[in-house]
């Protein structure tokens, strides 16, 4: 966040330039940034704008900005790369000076604003994917965990055939092993990793920052594999007002969105933000007498607040509350009578969750550098359901704080980030009526170091120690080098460790609906099982061009991540069998290798073009083996194309995005009857998915698009559909769509 | 924003020339009126034609830099386009009726009257 000092001082502004001060509806000042050594440096290129309006400047080379005065308007937004958009209230409209401060302690991400739809971060020492408002528009994306379909690098597929539930992969590796954060607080983990993506609404996002590899010791020692953050919108920012999006998905799928923002006054503004989301209608295409996708009510409502104080504080404070009811299962299941009492099967699922968040942020007046953080959650997470006559219930209360004091060392290349957080997570989980209780109390400590010089390196490496109460100390050091071979070539390397205690009962509910029996090696500390230890190592090379007056970039990158421990889901060893244990002396890896290019292909069409391949091994019971349901293939291609914008503003979109997955291996069958197996691999299939959005002007738009246009689905996804208490019953090997083509219409309106 | 005195730039980017004198590659530099990212945006739009290779607009210096292919636009070509939208360049004017359609937050010409 960056800061600012409002001061009168028009001897500067005469010092540094010599335009003249004579028109009063014009506001004058100057921009500049404070070295290390304390000086002033004049900015060039600030954009000064009022907030609300389009009516900007942006500052010349020393500095120096003049913006038309509007007197009914206080808040002039300075906007400049690396930094936060911040707002400056203006109360005697006389000449300013502003001084802007890198210190970004609440927002421990950096995030770049750019006009592409996709950006690879270039200053950024770890491998960064931003995914901007642009991208995000691109596929009408509801929840989070649908807002990687335009994205090569997250994968996101269906966990099983009744509950809906999507789950993203990230270098081969389940979401879990991926530290999933919104606005680098803690979301999606504990009880809600896995139904969790579906609590950050894909309307509300601003952004999201996509890292693969290990990610900061500043956020934890959970992240293995990388990190996805949101933005969410907030309060403050001056694009608009209210936000409404609206979207009617084929099989009755309903989804509102929207945003209030409220600006109280120069320290305070809030915002308002709610989703509603339903679907009633009983659609079963394949005739298996299953819901192809489940009926489901949803509802999440936040507001926050936003302070922006003097002398330095700043503070952001919040609350979320969710509640999702989910039914699904067979058609004629009756949700009112008990499913003991019924011979069909039926899942349904009840969550309630509430969140409490604050951030504090205090910048040290006399030292520019230096400041001082705090983050703060505190979540209160129930959920209910029965999958058959099978039911889980889990809750969960967390609490978690993590204080950042950060400062240099002598000048700005040397940055240093030190920290303590606590971690306090009580479990309390029913599973076929044998109790999992746990409580985790885990106090850390971190240190993170920064060296710049110019553009051309940057590394970072720090080092955590948690005492966790059950496990002892985990230690998670990480390191990250960012080498900018030319101003075209850019190469990183990162390596880390990560640590983890899986909640094994709701990370793998999905295997619930199936007749396969959960087998785990007890019940102590957390369910007999250690946390899960690996070891990511990862390079790339990001080489920019120019063709033909266009830019492009192709981006190729290697990750590995070796597991110490793991807790392994063995779906091998027997069909009607979850076996769950730990690695122990076994061999664990997955190997990612991608190569993506993007470029401008022609005026105003953009193309991204991407090929991965994993490599994902682990010792199961029959031996070494590819994870099962996972495509060791992926091929990605995604074309978009916008019109000439009209005189307001308005212009046609076009999107297309057509995926070839790869053949996926299914675990072992043989040992059942011939009509309750499954084939050893699944063929290749593609997805292809499109959009079309007319933009009538700046506040108003509609889109018309379609997923799975091919209408691919998988044959017989549920195995012994017709009989669901049956020792054969699977409705957990999904590796297809399982409703087929699927049409959507939407809009969004803006109101500044 | 004071009428400064108009200055402009021409550069020949490329020595395609020598081989075809169709397809010649150019790059110029002229003078757009206007005032703010919204301007920038249209003038931008504007000129996202065919044999228009790039146009940048700066607004610090209202400084146009246009790279285009000579076999399919003409310079006076480009100053129309961008005068159909409503902007002057340093060789030709916007009408008061092309002028008329910008939006009012972008009326740069009132704002040289003062």
């Amino acid at each position: 966040m960056l800061k600012y000092l409002v001061k009168s001082l028009p001897a500067f502004l005469l010092l540094l330039s010599c335009f003249s001060l004579k028109a009063q509806d014009f506001l004058s000042g100057v921009v500049a940034e404070e070295s290390a050594g304390g000086k002033l440096i004049p900015l060039y290129g600030v954009n000064v704008f009022w907030k609300g309006t389009t009516i900007g400047t942006s500052t010349d080379i020393n500095g120096v900005f003049k913006i038309p005065d509007d007197h009914s308007n206080h808040n002039l937004i300075f906007s400049y790369v690396g930094y936060q958009n911040d707002t400056v209230f203006i109360k005697n409209h006389e000449d300013l000076m502003i001084v802007l401060k890198n210190a970004r302690i609440i927002d421990e991400v950096e995030i770049v604003y750019r006009q592409k739809a996709t950006s690879l971060s270039y200053m950024d020492s770890k491998y960064t994917e931003i995914l901007t408002e642009k991208e995000l528009f691109k596929a009408a994306c509801c929840n989070l965990s649908e807002s990687f379909e335009t994205n090569a690098t997250v994968d996101a597929s269906f966990s099983d055939a009744v509950t809906g539930t999507r789950q993203i992969q990230m270098l081969g590796l389940a979401g879990i092993y991926t530290q999933i954060t919104s606005e680098n607080l803690p979301s999606n983990r504990g009880l809600a990793t896995v139904y969790g993506l579906t609590y950050t609404p894909g309307a509300w996002l601003e952004n999201i920052s996509i890292t693969k590899g290990s990610g900061s010791v500043v956020n934890g020692y959970e992240s293995i594999t990388g990190q996805i953050n949101t933005e969410l919108r907030k309060p403050w920012v001056e694009d608009d007002r209210f936000y409404l999006n609206l979207y009617a998905g084929q099989g009755g799928r309903f989804e509102a969105n929207a945003d209030y923002k409220i600006h109280l006054n120069e320290k305070w503004s809030t915002s308002i933000l709610v989703h509603g989301k339903s679907l009633q209608i009983k659609n079963d295409v394949n005739d298996d007498n299953f819901l192809d996708m489940p009926l489901n009510q949803t509802f999440v409502g936040m507001n926050r607040w936003n302070y922006n104080g003097i002398k330095g504080v700043e503070g952001q404070f919040g609350l979320k509350y969710i509640d999702v009811q989910n039914r699904g299962g067979q058609l004629d299941h009756d949700f009112d009578k008990s499913p003991e009492s019924q011979m069909t099967w039926g899942n349904e699922f009840n969550t309630q969750r509430a969140e409490a968040f604050g951030k504090i942020a205090y910048v040290f007046p006399k030292r520019r550098y230096a400041s001082v953080g705090l983050q703060l959650l505190a979540v209160d997470h129930r959920h209910d359901a029965f999958f058959g006559r099978r039911q889980y219930l889990g809750d969960e209360q967390n609490l978690y704080a993590n204080l950042i004091y950060q400062n240099i060392i002598g000048n700005s290349n040397h940055q240093y980030k030190v920290g303590l957080s606590y971690m306090y997570d009580d479990f309390d989980e029913t599973f076929d009526s044998v109790l999992y209780k746990r409580t985790e109390m885990v106090p850390g400590a971190f240190a993170e170091y920064t060296y710049t010089f110019l553009e051309k390196i940057s590394l970072v490496a720090g080092v955590r120690v948690d005492n966790h109460n059950l496990f002892g100390v985990f230690f998670s050091p990480r390191f990250h080098l960012r080498y900018g071979i030319s101003e075209q070539t850019v190469v990183r390397l990162s390596a880390g460790m990560g640590t983890r205690v899986a909640n094994v009962l709701a990370e793998n509910s999905s295997y619930m609906a199936s007749s396969r029996e959960f087998i785990m090696p007890g019940n102590d500390k957390a369910f007999g099982l250690n946390p899960e230890r690996a070891v990511n190592m990862g390079i790339s090379l990001n080489q920019s061009f120019k063709l033909d007056y266009r830019e492009g970039d192709i981006i190729v990158d290697f990750f590995r991540t070796e597991f110490l421990d793991q807790t392994v889901i063995d779906i091998d060893k027997n069909p009607h069998e979850v076996n769950i244990y730990n690695l122990g002396t076994g061999r664990s890896y997955a190997n990612s290798f991608q190569i993506q290019i993007i470029y401008e292909l022609m005026k105003r069409l953009d193309m991204k073009v991407a090929y991965r391949i994993y490599d994902v091994k682990t010792d199961f019971s029959p031996g070494l083996l590819q994870k099962p349901l996972l495509a060791a293939e992926k091929g990605f291609l995604n074309l978009s194309y916008e019109t000439r914008k009209n005189k307001n503003f308005g212009l046609w979109k076009f999107d297309v995005t057509q995926q070839i997955i790869g053949s996926q291996r299914l675990p072992d069958t043989k040992s059942n009857p011939e009509e309750h197996r499954v084939v050893e691999n699944t063929p290749a299939y593609g997805l292809l998915g499109a959009q079309i959005t007319r933009v009538f002007n700046k506040q108003f738009e509609i889109y018309l698009g379609g997923e799975n246009l091919n209408d691919f689905t998988q044959d017989n996804p549920i195995l012994s559909a017709d009989d669901p208490y049956s020792q054969y019953f699977d409705a957990s090997l999904i590796w297809a769509p399982v409703f087929g083509r699927m049409m959507y219409a939407g809009l969004r309106w803006r109101i500044k | 924003m004071k009428s400064i005195k108009i200055f402009s730039l021409y550069i020949i980017l490329t020595s395609s020339s020598l081989f075809s004198q169709e397809k010649e590659v150019i790059k110029i530099a002229f003078k757009v009126e206007g005032i703010c990212g919204m301007c920038e945006e249209r003038i931008e739009n504007a000129l996202s034609v065919k044999g228009v290779k790039s146009a940048d607009w700066d607004l610090q210096t209202n400084v146009c830099t246009v790279v285009y292919r000579t076999d399919k636009i003409s310079e006076e070509e480009i100053h129309k386009l961008l005068n159909e939208v409503g902007h002057d360049t340093e060789k030709s004017k916007a009408s008061e009726e092309q002028y008329s359609g910008i939006h009012s937050c972008c009326r740069y010409r009132e704002e040289q009257d003062h």
